[in-house]
């Protein structure tokens, strides 16, 4: 018989009902047999019928980056980028929270592939329209703007482009040991770090939309910017609500709350406050 | 409080990978010349409202402090000295735990001691934002 897929609405051919793996996309599905439950009346599925089924939800059933021996190493790694982004729930409900093997090469290379390419656009975005502001002596005397521009040129650009592969990891345990103290915090630490590093490892997929030269868009290239740092939070929110067993708001506390209140120290915040500052300054233009 | 004693790391764990981090924050305090490099991109709320958030000053309290200027931290921000030299003593403890394998003191609090130390954490972070505001505002000697 032939089966659809409801996570990615690709068909495959199979031979059986019960639990199996898309072969396209890797997640767990349920195909239920119609005469086991005696719903779907004689005959049931024979060689030839579709039958669509829901993805199973069960909580441990192994996600695509955790079947790469299977699916490949670039399979998994679609797999599981298009679903922790697009199906979060689903993807960070079955997601199994104990062991961290594996989960950082995940976020790494997400993170360093969105790293390079963000300091290149930033970088040249930078080449393009700050030499212009540079030319306006109102700007160029600017203490402000003198301040983001020292930051372009050391940490954007060949520099920054260079250390993406550090400051990847390094953000990632950053990032995972704030997350992890606001989720202690609010009392939502149900199921440890491991839980917490997992969620933010496998949100890192956003960063790869850096690839786009969003930055180069003039007017919108920061409210995109900012549009993205938005989603990977909700996706930070959805991932430890459903990893730490919590409600929606203890997580959306615990994700949010300490990161804003050290908004020195993280990328994140500090990005968005980058974005809102160049803003004024293009108006000026 | 009960004390619960876990054994010695077999190899590079969690607490090693922060340690390391640690390690890495503590060197480049001390030698990075953050005043050439600005790497580090300026506080938002600061840059927009002229207002400090709650850990502004850390960077330079964390520079001073490792160059044992302690009078000069504990101005920039009082809670940055304490996090700095409480993250030298972590990594000391972390390299010696890690060469020794001797076992790790965790502390298990009740749900009671869990709220004081809640409760501490937030305290000491709006006093340390009190200090900031009142010298950068009142005194007007911070900047």
């Amino acid at each position: 018989m032939i089966a659809q897929c409801t996570s990615c609405g690709n068909t495959f051919e199979t031979d059986r009902f019960g639990v199996q793996s898309c072969p396209h996309c890797g997640t767990q599905v349920m195909l239920e047999d119609p005469n086991a439950s005696g719903a779907a009346g004689a005959g049931g599925a024979a060689a030839g019928t579709e039958a669509a089924f829901a993805p199973e939800a069960a909580e441990g059933a192994p996600i695509p980056w955790e079947r790469r021996s299977e699916l490949g190493f670039v399979g998994a790694f679609v797999a599981t980028w298009k679903e922790s982004l697009f199906q979060p729930s689903a993807f960070f409900g079955r997601m199994r929270t104990e062991g961290t093997e594996g989960v950082l090469l995940y976020g790494w290379l997400a993170a360093t592939i969105g790293g390079v390419f963000s300091g290149l656009w930033g970088w040249l975005s930078f080449k393009l329209v700050g030499s212009q502001m540079l030319q306006n002596p109102e700007l160029a005397n600017n203490p402000q703007f003198q301040q983001i521009a020292r930051y372009f040129e050391s940490a954007s650009g060949p520099a920054g482009m260079i250390a993406a592969p550090i400051s990847a990891v390094v953000s990632i345990f950053v990032v995972a040991g704030v997350v992890h103290l606001g989720v202690m915090m609010f009392g939502a630490n149900n199921r440890g770090w491991s839980a917490t590093f997992r969620s933010v490892s496998f949100t890192q997929g956003v960063q790869l939309f850096s690839v786009i030269p969003f930055a180069l868009v003039p007017g919108i290239g920061g409210l995109i910017a900012l549009g993205i740092g938005i989603w990977q939070l909700v996706l930070t929110v959805i991932a430890v609500q459903h990893t730490q067993k919590t409600t929606t708001g203890k997580a959306a506390l615990g994700v949010i709350v300490l990161p804003l209140l050290l908004a020195c120290c993280l990328g994140i915040v500090a990005a968005l406050g980058m974005a809102a500052a160049l803003g004024p300054l293009m108006k000026g233009q | 409080m009960k004390l619960r004693w876990i054994p010695g790391p077999r190899g590079l764990g969690v607490g090693e990978v922060y340690a390391l981090l640690g390690a890495a924050a503590v060197l480049a305090a001390r030698f990075f010349p953050f005043d050439r490099y600005p790497v580090l991109p300026a506080c938002p709320l600061r840059t927009w409202t002229g207002v400090p958030c709650f850990s502004c000053g850390f960077t330079r309290a964390f520079v001073r402090t490792a160059h044992l200027e302690l009078a000069g931290a504990w101005h920039a921000s009082p809670l940055g000295t304490v996090l700095f030299l409480t993250l030298v003593l972590f990594v000391l403890a972390a390299a010696v735990r890690w060469a020794t394998g001797a076992p790790w003191p965790q502390p298990v609090l009740s749900r009671r001691e869990g709220w004081i130390v809640r409760i501490f954490v937030i305290v000491v972070l709006f006093g340390n934002w009190a200090y900031l505001l009142v010298h950068r505002f009142v005194v007007g000697d911070w900047s």
